[in-house]
């Protein structure tokens, strides 16, 4: 019998699962933080609850483990591994909110919620108290961890320290990356892995760094070394989950004001940083998608701040003060809501509910863009947007000379049609799933008798798939997802869930190509 | 899909307990507005402003489909999203199999992949101008002072940019737009011709290399 080519086998789901299972057993080790900070503060039954979390990781991940001592990875059992990683993941960090067994997160269904939206770094809640009379300080800085391990990537994440995953793991991480395409810094797949997680935990710790250093200079009274922690864990993947309920409105402007860099480095290609660090700094300064990011936050943030600054509903603010007519203060808020929902962070400074309808409309249509590939933000991306712009306008050119052959560039490099034609399918995929996901939303909440409007709908659904984690109304940035039903809040799980990974891994899953040989 | 359209709004609206029409009148209601909707007729045979939510959503998400191609009716037209999907269907196969050549077929045709991007633009554009125009109208009916949800601006937007006619709201079928500030009705003027001509044919004016 002759060799048969890979893609007449049937996919083959014992080494897509031995392979989830080494993931699983790690996360067990993730579990040693907040086990640490629940001994620290004396916590001992959140220290049960991650203990107990811990062992059933991995006794699963090792079971799954023994399925295939050598596994062999193709396309499909990349896609169903990381598929599959991700879903797990979420079940195992839920756990710990079951067992703890506080506050409206214990539902099971909650739990998962909460989640799926820290490891897709959403930073959706529905956390119905957030104060720490209600929950433990550990089993907040669980919820904080999530989005740090989610950011960067569980996958890359793997890739970066286990040895088996060095020969398939291009495929692995392509799967899982943010953005059209992978970009390899180094020859050896695992060292690109190590260098992005490397370059995103130093950003991380000088984060928190100066985040306690302002706390020590008494311009932040509130911003204690937990916070600074908690903070710093949340920002650089752009999570957007705050121990604070009224998340970054409870500290000092000059906290406000630190925190907007770092989530504009959150939502940059991560590669261009490495090469900054290689010495190619003029490689930032040329790439497009950069400039485009930078501009249109921008443009974004001056009309936002105009707006707020001659609105006449924002002149005196019972929370923060007077907004309209004061130039800091409309500029820091327009800022750094317009920052927030471009990188899907999903951090509020105030209730942005408060705004005129035009403002919350451009907010609303910048969840849609997204952040840079490459970057821990999510959305359509800028770079896909930059793309099908320069495609339309050639459209246009080559209506007018049917004869011209010209191709798409980017940065002076041609693009391949075949890429163009992917990111359209995306781009609308993407919009489609939105458009039908806010009918079915509107109709599941009428379902039960909820009160929502359209524009409520619309952001709810926008921010879980975009993985923004904000919208408007009842979901607004003070707000949680708790008044949705279970069945509104599953399905949104599962938006979380594609939104990370950009749909298609999902859902070839769910074509039967995908199971026949 | 006329059909399966108008029996989902037939049971929403037979469900909804606001209004009493019987069930054959429910039947002829619901499938009269999906018809005329899907098809951009406008006409209407009962206020369906006056409908529940979800029922009055099934309908806006039917503006979006349009009828046949080479018909007279208006909006994105059924073929094309037939492409789209298979389209879809396609790369979700080749990004399983990514060796196999695949053409998208349609009627056992081959679809030409340039016939098959410039659908994509064309719906993707569709919804973007849809998209900023309903940012448009909600932003100058705040600049008046005028109160226009966010679900009739989107109404208002699809149906004068898809040559719909009727929305929801003040727009609604028994309604008019003569409440919208002159400048958003300049506005819908453009959009109506924008979309009769399928945007490109406009779009093409816009540009320097048409002049040039």
């Amino acid at each position: 019998m002759t060799a048969v080519p890979s893609a007449a086998v049937r996919v083959d789901g014992r080494a897509s699962l031995s392979l989830l299972g080494r993931v699983v057993k790690w996360l067990a080790a993730a579990l040693v933080a907040p086990a640490a900070v629940a001994v620290y503060y004396a916590e001992w039954r959140s220290l049960g609850a991650f203990a107990a979390t811990a062992v059933l990781a991995l006794l699963a991940g090792l079971a799954l483990e023994r399925l295939d001592p050598d596994p062999d990875l193709g396309a499909r059992e990349a896609f169903l591994m990381v598929g599959l990683t991700w879903l797990a993941a979420a079940l195992v960090g839920a756990l710990p909110y079951v067992l703890v067994g506080q506050g409206t997160v214990a539902a099971p269904v909650n739990a998962l919620f909460e989640s799926m939206s820290g490891f897709t770094t959403t930073g959706a809640t529905v956390m119905g108290d957030i104060s720490f009379s209600t929950h433990s300080r550990s089993i907040m800085l669980w919820r904080q961890l999530t989005q740090w391990l989610g950011g960067m990537g569980i996958v890359v994440l793997a890739v970066a320290i286990l040895p088996e995953l060095s020969v398939g793991g291009a495929q692995l991480m392509d799967a899982e990356a943010p953005g059209p395409g992978l970009e390899k810094l180094t020859p050896r797949i695992a060292e690109t892995a190590r260098a992005l997680w490397k370059l995103y935990a130093a950003i991380t710790v000088l984060e928190i760094a100066l985040l306690y250093g302002l706390h020590l200079g008494n311009l932040a009274p509130n911003m204690t070394f937990y916070n600074a922690v908690a903070h710093g864990l949340t920002t650089m993947p752009t999570g957007g989950f705050s121990p604070e309920a009224r998340s970054i409105e409870a500290f000092s402007a000059a906290v406000q004001w630190i925190i907007v860099p770092f989530m504009i480095a959150a939502g940059t290609n991560f590669a261009l940083f490495w090469y900054v660090l290689k010495g190619q700094p003029r490689r930032v300064l040329r790439d497009a998608e950069f400039k485009a990011y930078l501009g249109l936050m921008g443009v974004l943030t001056a009309i936002v701040a105009g707006l707020l600054f001659t609105d006449p509903n924002l002149a005196a603010h019972p929370e923060v003060g007077p907004i309209a007519g004061d130039v800091e203060s409309s500029l820091r808020q327009g800022v750094f809501q317009t920052v927030s929902i471009v990188t899907t962070t999903g951090y509020a400074t105030m209730n942005f509910n408060d705004w005129g309808w035009t403002a919350k409309y451009l907010l609303l249509a910048a969840m849609l863009v997204g952040g840079s590939a490459g970057s821990t933000g999510s959305g359509i991306k800028i770079v896909r947007w930059l793309v099908i712009l320069k495609s339309l306008r050639r459209e246009l050119f080559t209506t007018v000379h049917p004869e011209a052959v010209r191709p798409v560039r980017l940065g002076g490099r041609a693009l391949d049609e075949r890429a163009i034609r992917g990111i359209y399918a995306f781009t609308l995929l993407y919009l489609a799933i939105f458009l039908v996901g806010t009918a079915l939303v509107m109709l599941d909440a009428s379902r039960v008798g909820l009160a929502l409007s359209g524009f409520e709908a619309m952001s709810a659904t926008a921010a879980t798939l975009g993985n923004v984690g904000r919208g408007f109304g009842i979901v607004g940035p003070m707000d949680g997802y708790l008044p949705f039903p279970p069945t509104t809040k599953l399905f949104m799980v599962s938006l979380m869930w594609l939104g990370r990974l950009e749909i298609l891994p999902v859902l070839v899953l769910l074509t039967s190509a995908f199971w026949r040989s | 899909m006329l059909g399966g359209l108008g029996s989902v709004v037939a049971a929403l609206v037979f469900l909804d307990p606001g209004t009493t029409y019987g069930p054959a009148e429910t039947v002829r209601h619901g499938l009269f507005q999906v018809v005329s909707i899907v098809t951009t007729t406008g006409y209407a045979t009962v206020d369906f402003d006056l409908w529940s939510p979800a029922a009055k959503h099934v309908l806006f998400v039917g503006m979006f489909l349009g009828g046949m191609a080479g018909s007279t009716t208006c909006s994105i037209k059924l073929v094309r999203w037939l492409v789209v999907i298979k389209a879809f269907r396609r790369d979700l196969f080749t990004a399983v199999h990514p060796e196999a050549v695949r053409p998208v077929r349609l009627s056992g045709q081959a679809v030409d992949e340039k016939t098959v991007r410039d659908v994509y633009a064309y719906t993707l554009i569709s919804l973007l101008v849809f998209f900023a125009a309903t940012v448009f109208v909600v932003a100058d009916a705040a600049r008046v002072g005028a109160d226009v949800g966010e679900f009739e601006a989107m109404g208002a937007a699809a149906s004068t940019f898809l040559n719909i006619g009727p929305a929801f709201g003040a727009a609604g079928p028994f309604g008019s737009y003569a409440s919208f500030p002159a400048s958003t009705r300049v506005v819908m003027t453009g959009l109506m011709w924008v979309g009769r001509l399928e945007v490109l044919p406009v779009a093409v004016l816009l540009t320097p290399a048409f002049w040039r």
